[in-house]
This record gives structure tokens, sequence and C-alpha cells, in this order.
């Protein structure tokens, strides 16, 4: 099953299960709980399914292409719904085989995983779930987002789809995957993963990134008092992308990291605030 | 008899969680049997990472009937004149828990007395057991809980089913929405939507392992067991036994069934630690082993998934550790292509604590505290060299790609001594580097190189001395930087080294190196000193050293710790002497007579009234010379068997001196001559801390 059909089946299944197909956000994220459809889509008691594949950066994991499981720049599939279905591990396990994964012939277990997001303000219990040995998703009732307690709670399912596709290709390189019936991963990825390398970690210019992170975040602050909470978001988002540059670069500091990441948990901490006030029955 | 099962099902459970768990539903079951009065035949318990089970034989369908009497207030304050019943009478019969009909008048021979005699009819068992699932689910004891449908239900990860029956009966309860049935889910391979019906209580083990669950962990253990020797039949290979990992792979299965995996050959020029933490804390499999006891490129893992479709499982779990494998092999590749010295400067940007700097100014106070080590032990400019140097690398490889990158954590040190050799240090500096995380954990073993004891110790003492010098002292819970364990370290070391130095001036030492540079805490030096006694005194009864022993020599001086444990031992070896119990009971009188007083000048010898003081005073100079003659030549056993000789001596005085006599000026001269004894004995021990037989059986 090549790369693209298995993001196609993934949207079919969960289509079908009801969850609204929305698309790829068009800012630089780390990671696709970024997306604000399930920032704030976690957020309040109104039901919530969603499905939709997300680019992710994270500009220290770039190695210029060479390392046949690193990359700077990767896909994951991301299901969220509120309230979490009972038989959620069931639809999740159903949703394997959509993409050709019997689950009989297979050994999968789930994985004790505390997950956490120090930077969004956002934690979890659930698994990592392994299939014959390897983590291919993560699977995650969140109890925190944006530093507020949620209710009813949301189930979070992240499909890391280049590592499921080498499972699924049986390739051992992301190179050799077959991106469509015509065309390798390589051939649309692998000049950007070089380029996005050098510049992560030698052309980024550090004293435009620190003013840029400066910027961002007041102006996140200024549109929240503006009661903007979506445009406000975008900008915590943007704070985010250059604090990993920043971090890729080598320029952050332990302790200064720890500083960094609570400067922008605190956007997103406002964010989720003025969201619940604004739109949420309760948060009013 | 009866038959009850209870399951509690659920997704799956983190590991650790699982046999606390249970073992907690076990106890609480036991207790409720036995305050209920239910006879039983036995309890037997079951869990996986799905279930919690425990199943009772035995059980009556009811508690037996109890004919209950109880005696209540007199008459004259339960009955008014009416002969009906006051206010008391009637608090009396509503705790009773009888009725109006089953009072009477009881006479006993202190007047008569309102009683009620009634028969309770026992309670119906199952009943008893309902109502227990719905009160034992929330007393599980968890880390940490989550909640998934309800605000008020949480639970370790979400709860999906209850089985609970009596025989062959579903016994009906709601916990929290959960409605308890008779079916139970088998392992996933089967069928997601599998439902398994219990058709009655006593067939449910057989009714799983059907259905590939083997449900009773104990089982999953010895079945994992008999597959490991089934692989390797015939065969110059072993799985290295690994207790702790079988402990938790048992938690990770329902359906145990191991493979035999491998990896490139290639692989094996790696350090083989790098390969079996790969192997065993990532994946949780076990490495193997060949008849020479060297790693080989194989391992078991222990598949939940069905064993015809073990190849396909295997392969899976291969790629898996060979990506691993790669990715060590990069981080290893990459990180020798520089000596472990080059990382050295990169310690500034990883912070040890807020207050207490970097790593490299860590670094820095190690290597003087090692320096001024070096210097009270006397070592020569060789071995000071190779100390020094063990001391400035031994943080290198924390800043290397290998440990950086998050993965491979647990192997600092390990990494450190790798990268030292690789870059041509020293051999015994690379063990060094290795040996100053120890002792590592309680069953872990003390440096062998000396390099590795000095750094040991430096690296330990600035820990303790900084984390409590900025106010971070361990409480009883809570001790995140595992300070009990480094101090205790620091006094097993120099127990194990014998080295002379003075504990306290050591811990002065590591204290100022760090106040130099940094603001600490006014009263942190006494509460550190303080902290290392009190590990003294836990490294003495760790060497089998009783407790008021320990209390008596540490009482004569600890910092010493060579000396300390000298005395103790001898102190020991004598305490089972008959004359050394009676110098103890001697030595408690003079403590106790002239324990009111703390100022005493010298003894008058021309005060003295009877030869018994002469005497006593006599000897006392003549056994002081020849104590302090022993103590020179560190002989604690013989300082002991002198004060032993001089017990008759005390013995004799008491017989024949009263010593609180009237006269006062002849008392306070007598309070100095016990006085100073008590000096005399005190620089070996305070033997008045000494538990003797008769008191412990009370006199």
């Amino acid at each position: 099953m090549e790369f693209q059909k298995i993001i196609l089946s993934l949207q079919n299944y969960w289509a079908e299960k009801g969850c609204n197909l929305i698309q790829p956000y068009d800012i630089e994220m780390g990671a696709g709980t970024f997306h604000p459809a399930t920032f704030f889509g976690a957020l309040g008691s109104a039901p919530c399914s969603i499905a939709y594949p997300q680019a992710c950066r994270r500009p220290k994991d770039g190695r210029y292409g060479e390392n046949p499981n690193r990359f700077q720049h990767y896909y994951q599939f991301q299901v969220i719904i509120k309230p979490c279905p009972d038989d959620i591990q069931n639809l999740y396990l159903k949703s394997l085989e959509a993409i050709g994964i019997e689950i009989r012939k297979h050994d999968i277990r789930f994985v004790e995983d505390d997950w956490e997001s120090p930077t969004l303000g956002a934690w979890g219990l659930g698994w990592e779930v392994w299939l014959d040995g390897m983590e291919i998703s993560q699977f995650t009732y969140f109890q925190q987002v944006g530093s507020v307690d949620i209710f009813p709670v949301s189930v979070e399912l992240t499909y890391g789809l280049e590592r499921l596709a080498m499972y699924i290709q049986d390739v051992p390189d992301y190179r050799q995957l077959k991106f469509s019936p015509s065309t390798k991963y390589a051939d649309l990825y692998y000049n950007k993963e070089v380029e996005y390398s050098a510049y992560n970690f030698e052309y980024a210019d550090t004293s435009l990134l620190f003013e840029l992170f400066t910027k961002y975040e007041a102006e996140s602050q200024k549109l929240i008092a503006a009661n903007l909470v979506y445009p406000a978001y975008d900008m915590l988002l943007k704070s985010s992308h250059t604090f990993n540059l920043l971090d890729a670069r080598g320029v952050i500091s332990v302790t200064e990291r720890a500083a960094y990441i609570g400067r922008i948990r605190n956007l997103a901490k406002n964010c989720a605030n003025a969201y619940m006030a604004k739109y949420c029955e309760e948060g009013s | 008899m009866h038959t009850f099962l209870f399951e509690l099902g659920m997704e799956e459970l983190p590991d650790n969680v699982i046999v606390p768990a249970i073992e907690n539903l076990k106890t609480s079951l036991e207790k409720l049997l036995e305050q209920e009065n239910l006879e039983y035949g036995a309890i037997e318990i079951a869990s996986s990472p799905r279930r919690l089970a425990l199943s009772v034989t035995g059980l009556a369908e009811k508690q037996n009937d109890v004919e209950v009497c109880k005696l209540g207030p007199s008459v004259n304050i339960a009955l008014d004149s009416g002969n009906e019943l006051t206010k008391a009478g009637e608090g009396f019969l509503r705790k009773s828990g009888g009725s109006r009909e089953d009072i009477y008048i009881q006479t006993t021979d202190k007047g008569d007395f309102i009683a009620v005699k009634y028969l309770q009819t026992g309670k119906i068992c199952s009943e008893i057991l309902r109502d227990w699932i719905i009160s034992a689910i929330g007393a599980v004891p968890l880390p940490k809980k989550m909640i998934w449908k309800d605000k008020n239900l949480a639970f370790s990860r979400p709860i999906r089913w209850i089985v609970a029956m009596w025989d062959s009966q579903v016994i009906e309860l709601d916990y929290m929405g959960i409605k308890s049935d008779r079916i139970s889910y088998g392992n996933r391979y089967l069928g997601m939507d599998r439902k398994v019906t219990i058709p009655q209580a006593s067939a449910y083990k057989d009714i799983l392992r059907e259905n590939r669950v083997v449900a009773v962990r104990e089982e999953r253990r010895g079945m994992i067991l008999t597959q490991f020797e089934e692989l390797f039949k015939d065969s110059i290979y072993r799985v290295r036994e690994d207790e702790r990992l079988l402990d938790t792979v048992c938690n990770l299965v329902e359906y145990p069934y191991a493979v035999i995996g491998e990896f490139a050959p290639s692989f094996l020029s790696l350090p083989e630690k790098i390969i079996t933490s790969t192997i065993s804390q990532n994946q949780k499999y076990f490495s193997v082993y060949d008849e020479c006891d060297k790693l080989t490129n194989r391992f078991v893992f222990v598949s939940n998934g069905d064993p015809e479709f073990s190849e396909i499982i295997r392969n899976g779990n291969e790629k898996v550790v060979a990506a691993r494998l790669e990715d060590a092999h990069w981080f290893f590749a990459e990180d020798t292509k520089r000596s472990l010295e080059s990382y050295v400067p990169q310690l500034r940007d990883v912070v040890f604590q807020s207050r207490l700097g970097t790593l490299a100014d860590k670094t820095e106070r190690v290597e003087k505290l090692c320096a001024w080590i070096c210097e009270s032990i006397d070592l020569d400019e060789t071995s000071r060299r190779k100390a020094q140097r063990t001391a400035k690398l031994c943080k290198a490889d924390l800043v290397t790609l290998m440990l950086g990158e998050k993965e491979f954590t647990k192997l600092q040190g390990y990494m450190g001594m790798q990268y030292a050799l690789a870059g041509g240090e020293d051999p015994e500096v690379a063990q060094g580097i290795y040996e100053h995380y120890m002792p590592r954990g309680s069953n872990d073993g003390l440096p062998e190189t000396l390099y590795g004891a000095i750094c040991a110790v430096a690296d330990k003492l600035d820990t303790v001395c900084g984390i409590i010098g900025v106010g971070l002292m361990p409480t009883g819970s809570a001790d995140p930087f595992a300070l009990r364990r480094a101090a205790g370290g620091v006094v097993q070391i120099l127990a194990d080294r014998a080295w002379m130095m003075d504990l306290d001036l050591l811990i002065e030492q590591a204290f100022t190196l760090i106040q130099n540079s940094i603001v600490l805490e006014a009263d942190a030096l006494p509460k550190i000193k303080n902290f290392f006694a009190q590990r003294v005194s836990w490294l003495l009864k760790e060497l089998g050293i009783s407790y008021d022993v320990c209390a008596s020599v540490m009482q004569a001086g600890y910092t010493c710790l060579p000396h300390l444990i000298a005395r103790a031992r001898a102190l020991e070896d004598l305490r089972q002497d008959e004359r050394f119990i009676r110098l103890v009971i001697g030595f408690k009188r003079v403590s106790n007579i002239i324990s009111a007083k703390t100022d005493f000048g010298d003894a008058d010898p021309a005060a003295f009234e009877s030869d018994a003081e002469r005497y006593l005073f006599s000897q006392l100079s003549e056994m002081s010379a020849r104590v302090d003659d022993a103590l020179e030549h560190v002989d604690y056993g013989r300082a002991l068997l002198i004060l032993v000789d001089f017990g008759k001596v005390i013995d004799n005085f008491f017989d024949q001196v009263l010593v609180n006599c009237e006269d006062q000026r002849l008392r306070d001269n007598r309070y100095a001559l016990l006085a100073a004894i008590r000096k005399e004995f005190i620089k070996v021990a305070d033997l008045s801390l000494i538990v003797v037989e008769s008191e412990t059986n009370g006199e």
C-alpha cells in the first residue's frame, strides 16, 4: 500500500465512522496535536470528531536526509474524538485493518505512556501502540489542554505515517517508500531534507529568530487582549516553531529552554482561557 | 458450597500497577470474609494487562444466624415510672439493632438492667460480595489516575467490563454506569468484538485459556521459563536470567510465546551494554549468551500474538532491534570521532541544578575535592594525576550524542568508560569514570579502582552538600536527588577503603568549595553533618552492629569511620561476655549517679575517706594510661578488656562506699571521681547506652 493510499484509507475509514475530514493546517508545527482543531476541539463540552493528516517539522531531527529513520519533516495522521467512545480501542484497531494490518497475524501491544506536551500545557494517559515491537501510534486520553482540566475527555490517536508505511511496504529506509505507484518518497522530499537540515543547523539567523520569538509572543498577547483567540493561537504556533529552530541551532541552554517553554505554555493557557470564555457555555 | 467470581476488565494497565492492585484486592477480600465471619475454601487471584480477577470457593449461601445479646443501662435509667422507655432506653434499643419485643430485664449482682436478645439472620453472601466489589474498586491504590467518561470515576486506565458471578448466576450490580455481566473478553488476536461467556464462576480460568488468555500470572511465568528451555534444548546458547525483566514481561502478555530473533552480527562490535539495554530496557526482550558467556546476536522476545504467525511477528521485532542498533551505531561512530576530553567544555550548557550551576561548575568542584582527598590519603604523584584525570572526564559522556539524545540515558558512566578507552585513556581512569556513579542502588557494589572511589566520594559529597545547602533537604517520603543513597555511598566507600580522613572535615571542605561561588543557607552545614551521621549509623547497622552498640560508639565520635567500625566490632564481640555485662551495669550506675550534674572539679585524693576510694583513684590513672596506649595502637579489643578488668574495681567501690552521703564535700569529691572514670570510658564508647539482658526482660 502506497503512502498516499494509507492516508486515503485512514481518511475513508474515519469519515465512515463519522469524523469530519479537515485538512492540514497552514502553519509549521512540531506535532499534529498543535493543529487548532485539536487544541480548541478538546476544550469545552461540545462534541468533536475530526481527522486529518498533518505535516510536522522537528528541526532538530534533521539528518541531511541520510538517516533511514529520522527526518525533520514528516507526516502524522491525527484523530480526535470527544466524548471518547467506549469501544475506541477496537475502532483504532480496525483502522489498522483498513490499512492492511491484520490484527490476528500480529502482536499488538498497548504500552504504557504518560503523554505530555509542556509547551501546550497538555497531558493525558494512554499508550504507545506497538506493532510487533515497533511504535506506530500514540493513543491518549487528554486530561488537560492549555493548562485547563478538560471534560468530557477527548481521545487523541496519532499515527506515525512514515513508520507505518515502512512496515507495510517492508522497506528499511524512508527514501525507498512508495509515495504513489509512480513516485518514491525520496523524489518528493529528499532534497528538502538536505536543504532544511542545512538551514536548521547552519544558516538559520539566530538573532532574527530571537527577535521573531519575542515579536510573535507579544503579538499573541496583544490579540488575546483583543479577544481574537484563533489569530492569537497562530502566533503561538509561530513562536513555538521559532523556538524549535533556535533549539536546533543549539543556542538555547537547558535553563533557558525551560523558560522559553514556559513562555509558550503561558500563551497556550491564555488562548485556552479566552476560548473557553468566548465560545464555551461552561467557561462564560 | 458456592463459588464467587469477580473480574474487572480494563484497557491495558501499566505493568507496574497490576501486582499491587491485585494484591490490594486480595487483602481487602480476605479482610471482608474474616469480618463477616464467612468460611471459605480458597481465594484465587488472576491478573493480566486487561484484567484483575478473584475467585473464592467453598462459600455458604448466607452467613450463619447469630443470637445477639446486649446489656443496656440499668432499669431506673432506661425505664420511666410508667415502665415506658426513657430517651436513654430508646437510644440503647436503637443501637442494639433489636426491636421492642426483644427487650427483657436482666438481673445481675449489680442490679437490674434492660437487655435485648434476638436472632440476627445472616446476610446473603452474594450480596455482601456485591457490596464489597462496589467499595473495593475505588479503594485500589493507583499512582496515577485518569477520567474517561464520568467525572467521578477515575482509574489507572478505563474500566470496560465487570464480571460478577455466584456459581452460574450473575451478581447484578452497577458500578458508576458499568453493569456486571457474565461476558469477558479473550486475547485480541482471536477477534476484537468476540465476547467470552462465562457459564459459571468455577469455569473462569479454563474458558479464558480456550480464548488464549492465561489468567494466572505465575502460570504465565512458568510457561515462559519452560519455553526458554525448549528453545535452547541441546544448544550452546542460553537466555540471560533476569528476574525483574521476567516480572515485567509477565505483566505485558496474556498468552506468552517465546520466540528467537536475530540481529546482524556486525552490531556485536558495539559495547555490550548498548546492545543489552536496547534489547532489555527499551524492548523488554531477553539477551542470549553462548557457552563462554559471550553475548550473541540472538535475543528472545515473548510474543502475545498467535504462535501460528510467529514468523511475521519475529520479522517485525528484528527490524525494530536493527533500527535501534543502527541508531546506536551511528551515535557511537559520531561520538568517537572526538576525544572524550573535547566534550568537557560542552558541560557548560547543561545545568546541574538551577542554583548550583552547570555540570562544568560541578566538575570543577569535584576536581578540587579530589585533590584534597588525594592529599589527605597521601597519594603518590602518579596516582594523583590519574585521580584528577578521572574527575575531569567523569561527566563528559553526558553531552555526547549517545546520552544527549535521551535514548540511552541509563548508560551514563558506562559510555564515559567506553569513550575513554576508545580515546586511549588509561584503563584505570576509564574504569574510574564508570565507577564514580557506584553504588548505583542498594544492591550495587563499590568502586574497585582507587580513582573511581575518590571521584565517587567527591561527586556524591558535592551533590549532597549542594542540594541540602540550597535548602532541599530530603523529606521522609521524597528524596528526588537520591541524597540518602549518595551519602550512604560516601560512608560505605570511606569504610571500604579504610580511609582515616575525618568525615566532618571532608564535608566542610566540600561545603566551602561550593560556598566560594554560591550563597548557601546559613544553617546548612550542621544539617549536612547530621544527615551524614544518620548514614554512618545506617552503615553500622548494615554491617550487623546492633542498634545500642551503634549508639554507644557513635557517642564517642564517629567521624573516623575505620576507627568507629573497629570499636563497634570490638564491642559487639564482647557483648555476650558475663564480665562485660557486669561492667555495663556498673558503668550505668556511674552515669546515673552523676547524671544530674554537669560541672565537676578534679577529685581531691586528700579528701578520700575509705580505702576503696583511694584504690579506685590509683587504679584509674593506671587504667587511663593503659587505655591510651591501646587506643594509640587502634586496638579497641584490648582497650575494652582493660575497661572490663576495671569493672571489678568499680563494683568493689560501690560495694563499700555510699556515694550519696550526707556530707556535701565528701559527696562532691566522689562525684568528681566518678566523672573522671566516665571520661575515660567515653573515649571508647558510652556504655550506658548498651542494653543488657536484665533490662530488656524488665527487671
